[in-house]
């Protein structure tokens, strides 16, 4: 007993989530996980290609080249791409450990659950946010943009932030309900991320998707039009790091929940299950 | 020092379904099994034990404590489920690793320690073999690893011989009364007696979720004596003897077959009836042939306690 490392609760879950993570990542290299990871870059990637191979880079008359090509990679990477790979890796964190009757173990272990909630959500950011720099990396040199590393930069750390954000949103999902929990995860992220994301003014400031969008605003300096503006629909016109500042608050509120409820009431969970 | 298990009125519903009925007993440190049929309520029972599920009545405690109040009691224990270790693309000794970080186990020390179990429960040739190429045996000893590793006070083992074949059942037994004569608690559930009886002394005879008996297996057999049986005689004094013993108090029924000279009679207390049947032979009576009853095992006991009904009184010689 006396190599154990002694105490429970923050110290124990320093401890044990790197080795979780080591685990996880490990045994992640799946030839299915390998296949998604490719599939996630690959179809941006060839999306992005054949827009600029198709139109020569022009783009139409009173839109700028740069606008137009941020949000369409905007759109495809950090959005979409990274939205649906944190669905898929993340939503079932607790669901794939039931159905392969793992979590029984994760349960009789001293602050187990919270370990490999962690543990995996850490592996599935890693997975998915690889996948967004990777596609950002390899489509930007070929986007007629003004400012290319700007773009980099500002994309690298949308991808970075939304597999955090989504992560964290989707692994509350799947704490909360382990059965149909992808397609109730499909479901938020339609109507919530996807259309309540646009609604203006109070609506909308608690969603994901619309600080992402005001971070890109921001670092790449695009106007938006004053009506637009005014209404707080498109983007939120204050400061990219205040715009950062929101998403990690959120990302520690949707884990914290996570952890508290996943702590409560796992047992019941696998019972049913 | 604190008792093992503290049951209080434990009763756990599923609905309206029963899982535990007002289990009330306390145990001593020690080994014991848990022995009933399928559904019987035994890994409700652990369940209950180790805090993955919450009591609809009643309370329980483990070493003094709840276990659903004190997050460190697991450490205190080691439990091997019932249900397929199914976990893919990971090998033993990475499993074991993991499973011993969990517990708490700094990096420094873990790969001694799980080379250490890994040799214990002999995986240490296979312990880089993917779990999922394992037979259900060397399944069933990577369960067995990870409950143990970080060497519990308590071991809880939920059909551990499931599945296995003669030499991994023998195996197990091995490993499980090494287990228990090291002088660490242990809790084996299981269906099947005769598996646990190599392992223990102490059963808690368990169905429909209710406590039907619990003690060693002598004091079990001493219940067994004043138990109903039905016992079968053959003599060709068929009729004779039942004119002796029909006005015994302790005889329930008796029934004369159309065909043979058997005697089938359902017993109070079997032991007066043996008594009776030497002095009916010894003062002339009638010479007895054959005597068929029960053969006086658990499993008998077992059977009758289960057949008499469900529970209604449970016969308590311990605790």
């Amino acid at each position: 007993m006396a190599e154990r490392a002694v105490g429970g609760g923050l110290r124990r879950l320093i401890t044990s989530v790197p080795e979780v993570f080591r685990y996880e990542f490990a045994r992640s290299f799946t030839p299915w996980r390998t296949v998604l990871w490719l599939g996630m870059v690959a179809v941006p990637l060839v999306l992005l290609l054949t827009v600029v191979l198709m139109t020569g880079g022009r783009v139409p008359s009173g839109a700028e080249s740069s606008f137009v090509y941020a949000m369409m990679l905007y759109f495809l990477v950090p959005q979409v791409m990274t939205m649906l790979g944190m669905l898929l890796l993340a939503a079932p964190v607790v669901s794939s450990e039931i159905e392969s009757q793992a979590w029984v173990y994760a349960l009789v272990r001293c602050g187990g659950r919270r370990s490999v909630l962690l543990g995996k959500y850490l592996v599935a950011v890693l997975w998915t946010a690889s996948a967004g720099v990777a596609v950002s990396t390899m489509s930007i040199p070929f986007l007629p943009v003004e400012n290319p590393w700007r773009l980099w930069v500002t994309m690298v750390a949308l991808c970075v932030l939304a597999s955090l954000a989504y992560g964290a949103l989707f692994g509350l999902i799947g704490v909360l309900r382990q059965k149909r929990v992808m397609v109730i995860a499909f479901v938020y992220a339609i109507l919530v991320e996807g259309l309540l994301g646009w609604i203006p003014a109070v609506i909308n400031q608690g969603i994901v998707s619309f600080r992402l969008r005001s971070i890109l605003f921001r670092w790449m300096d695009f106007q938006v039009e004053k009506s637009l503006r005014d209404a707080r629909m498109i983007a939120e016109d204050t400061s990219g790091w205040g715009q950062v500042g929101w998403i990690l608050v959120m990302v520690a509120v949707f884990l914290g929940v996570a952890l508290w409820w996943v702590g409560r009431t796992a047992g019941e969970s696998v019972s049913e299950a | 020092m604190e008792p093992l298990f503290e049951f209080e009125n434990l009763s756990l519903m599923y609905g309206t379904v029963i899982g535990v009925n007002d289990l009330h007993i306390t145990l001593p440190r020690g080994a014991y099994a848990l022995v009933g049929p399928n559904g019987a309520g035994k890994s409700t029972l652990i369940g209950l034990i180790t805090g993955a599920l919450r009591a609809s009545l009643g309370r329980v405690r483990v070493f003094g404590t709840d276990p659903r109040a004190s997050s460190g009691l697991m450490d205190r224990i080691g439990l091997c489920p019932a249900s397929e270790l199914l976990v893919h693309g990971v090998s033993a000794r990475q499993w074991l690793r993991l499973q011993l970080s969990l517990a708490g186990w700094r990096s420094g020390t873990l790969v001694d320690r799980v080379d250490e179990v890994l040799e214990r429960v002999g995986l240490r040739e296979a312990a880089d073999k993917a779990i999922h190429t394992y037979s259900l045996g060397m399944r069933q000893r990577c369960k067995l690893a990870q409950a143990i590793a970080h060497d519990p006070e308590l071991l809880i083992l939920d059909e551990p011989f499931n599945g296995l074949d003669p030499i991994g059942r023998a195996q197990m037994t091995e490993l499980l009364v090494e287990w228990a004569q090291s002088g660490k608690s242990l809790l084996l559930a299981s269906h099947v007696l005769h598996e646990v009886e190599r392992v223990t002394d102490s059963f808690m005879l368990i169905y429909g979720g209710r406590l039907l008996a619990s003690g060693t297996a002598g004091e079990l057999r001493r219940l067994l004596a004043d138990l109903p049986q039905d016992i079968v005689i053959e003599t060709s004094q068929r009729d004779e003897l039942a004119k002796m013993l029909a006005g015994k108090s302790w005889i329930r029924a008796m029934h004369r077959p159309a065909v043979g000279n058997e005697l089938v009679l359902t017993v109070d207390r079997p032991l007066e009836l043996y008594e009776a049947l030497a002095h009916w032979a010894g003062q002339g009576g009638g010479s007895v042939d054959r005597v068929v009853g029960s053969d006086g095992d658990i499993s008998t006991l077992f059977r009758l306690l289960v057949s008499r009904h469900r529970g209604e009184r449970a016969y308590q010689t311990k605790g």
